[in-house]
């Protein structure tokens, strides 16, 4: 498996297709991120896909090609707020605009949205771990593999993520 | 089933409901083969060029570095920096009209249409003495008309008296057809020395309470300086200058508020300094020697320091000058 470093510097060399790699091992952290700031399931399609060209455009421009993955993050969020503003703020009188938003309501119910919040808290490094793992389906040595670490320091990563993910939630009911 | 065990189908939950489109690659790679292929030498470059002239800051080094090279490029062409300056910001004012009223305040209405710089540019125009009365004027009509013309503001406003008489040089005609007469000096100390003994005339409108000022910055010029090479013709310039603005003082002591202010004092300082230059006045030669900052009175305007020391030594030349004459008489 190759790491993000390998996969932008192939693009970077003309290898277009690579990309692919970044869009299928980031897909589902993109959409977590949009969805965290619109909430609106359509939007954030679009908003992914805005996220992921934008950053295909500007791939010259990342410094450290191993930091892909925060980067693309901080691209993503961008876009959300910008469509976020851009959207009007009174909810859609038409019938099918109602029906979307009733559908996020559905799709991520209140302790998701507090759990993916809580996610999208973690430092930056855990939180790549995470999302990874577990929204992306990879198995850790694959997740290892693509952040160019070593298995022991993705295992340990996930496991402070598990213990600040579990405080989080017992807080409140302290 | 423990904690840990539980956060974790938690995650997966999570994830599972965010979902994955299996199509989106297919898009996305889509929307990446319309678009060029990034170079990763002029797409970096591109870029961090895109992120310095977004900064404002770079934008005003910028414009600061394209003045500088402009007074540069003014002063190897002998203008002053005043000069330089004064057709920088005319030209900026212009550009700047033009993006705030017209594109900036998307007023397409306004396109066509005047702009302000060019409705000033048609008042200056018709503010001038028509060229065929320019020749056939008389002198003193002619000072006058400098004298009372809107446009001698500019001779005010500049710091450095000799700026201002550039601005208005190129913004009056009359002004050079005056400084072109051979009896311009003759006839500006006559009227000069008139005014300055009606001054309640002056004050009351008669003429402009600047007039003074605007009269000084002509005496200093250039053109009236080389008219002035005869030793008692100087001494009386000097002379009507310092008695000027003692009347001046001694007049604005005797009204309720100052009339006359302190404000035009470097005007008539630098019309004393000029005339102590060309005279042979050792005092001035070392105190303008002192000076260690270059361009008094044309880049820079002397200070009201500079102003009072410039009179006293003014005072004592003329003592000086006089006492042998009172010697030698019978």
């Amino acid at each position: 498996m190759q790491t993000d470093a390998e996969v932008v510097r192939a693009v970077l060399k003309g290898q277009k297709q690579a990309f692919a790699v970044l869009v299928k091992r980031y897909e589902r952290s993109v959409r977590a991120v949009a969805i965290n700031v619109l909430g609106d399931h359509e939007s954030v399609h679009d908003t992914a896909q805005e996220a992921f060209i934008k950053a295909y455009e500007n791939l010259p421009g990342l410094r450290r090609p191993q930091a892909f993955g925060p980067w693309l993050m901080k691209i993503t969020r961008r876009c959300a707020l910008s469509r976020a503003g851009q959207r009007p703020r009174e909810t859609s009188l038409d019938p099918q605009g109602a029906a979307s938003v009733q559908g996020i309501d559905d799709r991520l119910d209140e302790e998701k949205q507090s759990l993916l919040a809580a996610v999208l808290k973690l430092p930056e490094s855990e939180r790549q771990v995470v999302m990874l793992r577990y929204f992306s389906g990879q198995s850790v040595r694959d997740v290892a593999e693509a952040l160019g670490r070593s298995v022991g320091t993705v295992t340990k990563q996930l496991s402070r993520a598990h213990k600040r993910l579990r405080k989080i939630f017992k807080e409140p009911e302290k | 089933m423990t904690a840990e065990d539980n956060l974790e189908k938690q995650l997966e939950d999570l994830g599972r409901t965010i979902g994955a489109d299996n199509s989106f690659v297919h898009k996305v790679m889509t929307n990446i083969q319309a678009s060029p292929l990034p170079d990763s030498q002029t797409g970096r470059t591109r870029h961090i060029w895109s992120k310095f002239t977004r900064r404002r800051l770079a934008k005003l080094a910028a414009a600061a570095i394209l003045v500088i090279v402009l007074i540069g490029i003014g002063r190897l062409h002998g203008a002053t920096v005043a000069t330089v300056w004064a057709e920088v910001t005319q030209a900026f004012s212009k550009l700047l009209h033009r993006r705030v009223m017209v594109e900036k305040s998307n007023r397409p209405d306004l396109m066509g249409k005047p702009t302000g710089a060019e409705r000033i540019k048609a008042y200056q125009q018709r503010l001038q003495i028509p060229p065929e009365e320019l020749e056939s004027i008389s002198t003193e009509a002619l000072v006058k008309n400098v004298n009372r013309s809107p446009l001698s503001m500019h001779m005010i406003t500049f710091p450095a008296p000799d700026g201002g008489l550039s601005a208005y040089r190129r913004k009056y005609n009359g002004v050079n057809e005056l400084l072109s007469r051979p009896d311009a000096a003759t006839t500006l100390l006559n009227m000069y020395t008139r005014d300055s003994h009606n001054l309640d005339a002056v004050a009351k409108g008669a003429s402009s309470v600047f007039c003074f000022a605007i009269m000084e910055v002509l005496m200093s010029s250039d053109e009236i300086i080389k008219q002035v090479t005869d030793a008692s013709l100087q001494d009386k310039f000097l002379a009507s200058i310092i008695e000027s603005h003692d009347l001046r003082v001694k007049y604005n002591s005797q009204q309720p508020n100052p009339v006359f202010g302190q404000a035009t004092l470097p005007q008539t300082a630098t019309a004393i300094g000029k005339l102590l230059d060309s005279v042979d006045c050792p005092e001035y030669k070392r105190w303008y020697a002192q000076k260690l900052v270059s361009g008094l009175f044309v880049e820079r305007p002397v200070t009201y320091e500079e102003s009072e020391e410039l009179l006293s030594m003014a005072r004592e030349y003329l003592r000086k000058a006089q006492t042998p004459q009172e010697m030698s008489r019978p």
